[in-house]
């Protein structure tokens, strides 16, 4: 109530100060000023929301930079993992760990305890493949083998049922398999 | 203090006034011009510009093996360029203390960053334009490193690329892409309409500095990127047959070799295995001849595998048994002149159908041949698949050639019995000891798992409809046939798989050169396992083997890959024995 009452008596003031408003009738004078005063809240509201808009813009903008980062970031990674997962550092890693793939397979038969195949040594020879042949061009990260060799002193700890692993400075718990 | 009369200046303030309303109003009225009367035009001017359009571009879809591994995937790859005219040193927070770069410097971070040689770069900052390449197609990896020095006359640009992250695996198969998105070959050409996407378009608004005004794009055209596909194709088990099949090529010095796995009871190809291959992340380190699949394109004149056929086809028109006695010599005179033999000299042998497929006799299976019209083998041949592209239509797949059995000669109607004379591709002899081992059944090729679209659409494909080629009797008669080929033959016992019932047959045909027969072999062999119950054929070919002139070159590679399907799939071995058919008499 008091501000429509202030509202009624600001312009009686301003009419006797602003010169082309004194001859008006006090009606229309009021009109007036109210709808400057109006257009003034309006600006005023517009700069705020301006401003603030354009706060998020930049906000906008320093984030999808980010994500772009990110994303860099995120390709990175993703081509090392699938440069690590690839078939060939696999099978360059075995072999660097002295694995050999064995073409003799020999099976227990469990119904009347036969073994079925001969029992033979697994030897890198001019029939087992031991080196890489399929090429990989997008191969741009592999294995250390030379740290894998050096971490590959497993000790399995369990005295108390639960096993650790211990693989180079990290500790990894094993599965609670009994 | 005035000292004008009081008219005066009254009269001065009244011009003063109205001399202020006609300025006021001169600039109402432009404003009125500006803001409301020629708006318009000056934003479109205005708009015009300031505003680019550009093409967003979409990315192409990932390829996946049966579990999910990625074939083949788009990736970024940056162009790494510099603006000459602004070439300066940078200033850098070291320490808290400011520390300026001077050009040779930078230049030889970046030398280091894109292995090149800094004088060339120092060379390329020394020009006036605005735009020299330094680098192209380089990695998300490189390019990070780039944009941490921060130069700011330093600018990527960043455009899509393939990224095949298992290299040479099914590489002749999947095909490749050019530098700016041309399909080549293979998948990547044959599925384009399920990979590739739909660009977009936004236009963007750009200040008096050439800078994007953020937040400023406008998208007209939303990109849609290319959908993902998946393959029957197990990537491990590809590797496998890869590595083992280069090395056999290797040993054998063959020109090539070919080596396929097919699913019996679903037609699902597992393995595409070719040597030499190509490596789709570096298609040009390959020779243009082996940057193609010559699984589905090449065709070769197969040779004694053929005898299979022959004698199903035998068998199920009802004119042999696996038992029909036959007296094979070492060679016959035909009557147009020209003599038959089989590949070793021996007496003339008593041998049961079985017993031909055992030594492979081609003057053993000539006889059961002849007991079919031409027109009914041809029929047995289109109905097995040969002679036609498989459902899959691979790009630049070949039909293979059997001509027709009216205009046969004498010789190509004979030799056709035991694999020459015809041509045929790797894979429509694989699928058409599928059909022998699926009950008489040939099921079309499967490569093509599903293409599922960036909206999550899934698109199965239509695998073609299965052919009745003999009856399921005659088909377990030519297994049990096979079988012995693997328990008793000389060179089939090469293929046996410890613990396993394994049947199959091995081939070793003449191989041209030029117009006429070089001394030259295509040794194969193509076996299914478990004999009592089929789960997987593998077929196995190396052309132009130079170390070794029979198919016992090609029953290793053969017994390594089934050994490791049956052991990757866990098939438990066989528990029953072979069936007890005669092979002589």
């Amino acid at each position: 109530m008091s501000a429509l009452r202030a509202l009624n008596e600001v312009p009686e003031k301003i009419q006797g100060r602003i010169g082309f408003l004194r001859g008006m009738k006090p009606g229309l004078a009021r009109t007036l000023v109210i709808v400057a005063l109006g257009l003034f809240a309006i600006n005023v509201a517009n700069l705020v929301l301006s401003n603030i808009t354009i706060q998020s813009t930049y906000k906008l903008a320093a984030l999808k930079a980010e994500r772009n980062v990110l994303s860099t970031e995120a390709e990175v990674v993703g081509t090392k993992v699938n440069s690590l997962a690839s078939n060939q550092n696999l099978v360059d890693v075995a072999h660097a760990l002295g694995m050999v793939s064995n073409v003799n397979p020999v099976f227990l038969r469990l119904s009347d305890g036969q073994v079925i195949g001969k029992p033979k040594r697994a030897l890198a020879n001019q029939r087992s493949v031991s080196a890489n042949l399929v090429p990989n061009a997008a191969m741009n990260t592999d294995t250390n083998t030379e740290l894998l060799t050096k971490n590959s002193d497993v000790s399995l700890v369990g005295s108390t049922g639960s096993a650790s692993t211990q693989a180079g400075s990290g500790t990894i718990q094993a599965s609670p398999t009994y | 203090m005035s000292m004008l009369p009081p008219d005066e200046e009254n009269r001065r303030q009244l011009v003063l006034r109205r001399l202020t309303g006609v300025v006021v109003g001169a600039f109402v009225i432009a404003l009125l011009n500006y803001q409301v009367i020629s708006a318009g035009a000056i934003n479109t001017e205005s708009k015009g510009n300031r505003t680019v359009t550009r093409t967003v571009e979409a990315l192409r879809g990932s390829i996946l093996d049966k579990d999910g591994n990625i074939l083949a995937k788009s990736v970024y790859r940056y162009d790494i360029n510099a603006d000459p005219s602004a070439v300066s040193p940078v200033s850098r927070q070291v320490d808290g203390k400011t520390v300026t770069i001077s050009v040779d410097q930078l230049a030889g971070q970046l030398a280091e960053i894109l292995g090149k040689d800094k004088d060339s770069l120092l060379r390329k900052f020394a020009g006036t334009g605005k735009y020299v390449n330094l680098s192209k197609n380089v990695d998300a990896t490189i390019y990070s490193k780039i944009k941490a020095l921060d130069i700011p006359w330093i600018w990527p640009d960043a455009h899509p690329s393939r990224l095949y992250p298992n290299g040479a695996v099914a590489g002749n198969i999947l095909g490749f892409i050019t530098s700016d998105g041309a399909t080549l070959a293979g998948i990547e050409r044959k599925m384009n309409s399920c990979l590739a996407g739909v660009d977009g378009q936004e236009t963007y608004e750009r200040g008096s500095d050439g800078i994007r005004i953020p937040d400023s794009a406008v998208v007209s055209q939303k990109a849609r990127n290319g959908g993902t596909l998946e393959l029957t194709i197990d990537t491990n088990l590809q590797y496998f047959a890869q590595q083992v099949l280069a090395n056999a090529v290797n040993y054998e010095r063959a020109d090539y070799g070919t080596a396929l796995v097919v699913e019996v009871k679903t037609g699902k190809l597992l393995v595409a295995a070719e040597a030499p291959t190509v490596d789709p992340n570096d298609p040009g380190a390959s020779d243009e001849a082996d940057r193609q699949s010559r699984i589905f394109n090449s065709t070769y004149e197969p040779g004694s595998t053929m005898k299979t056929l022959t004698a199903a086809t035998a068998i199920d028109t009802g004119v042999a048994t696996v038992g029909t006695k036959v007296e094979a010599p070492f060679k016959v005179h035909m009557r147009w002149g020209t003599w038959i033999k089989d590949s070793e000299k021996h007496e003339t042998l008593h041998l049961t159908l079985a017993g031909i497929l055992r030594d492979s006799s081609n003057t053993g299976i000539m006889k059961i041949g002849e007991l079919n019209t031409r027109a009914q083998r041809f029929e047995y041949m289109k109905r097995f698949g040969l002679g036609k592209k498989t459902s899959i239509d691979m790009a630049g797949e070949s039909g293979g050639t059997l001509g027709n059995p009216k205009t046969w000669d004498d010789q190509t109607n004979y030799s056709s019995m035991f694999g020459q004379g015809i041509a045929v591709t790797p894979i429509q002899m694989a699928y058409a000891y599928q059909a022998i081992a699926n009950k008489g059944v040939r099921l079309q090729p499967q490569l093509f798992e599903k293409c599922t679209a960036a909206d999550g659409s899934v698109t199965n494909f239509p695998v073609g409809e299965s052919v009745r080629v003999v009856s399921e009797s005659a088909a377990r008669d030519t297994v049990d046939m096979l079988e012995k080929v693997v328990e008793q033959g000389h060179i089939g016992r090469t293929a046996a798989v410890a613990g396993y019932r394994v049947g199959g047959k091995s081939g070793t045909a003449q191989t041209l050169d030029g117009n006429r027969y070089g001394n030259l072999y295509a040794i194969s062999f193509i076996g299914m396992a478990p004999a009592e119950d089929p789960q997987y054929v593998v077929a196995v070919m190396l052309y132009k083997s130079r170390r070794t002139a029979s198919s016992i070159g090609a029953t290793p590679v053969f017994k390594q890959i089934m050994q490791q399907v049956l052991r990757t799939y866990r098939v438990a071995p066989s528990t029953t024995k072979s069936r007890n058919i005669p092979t002589e008499w």
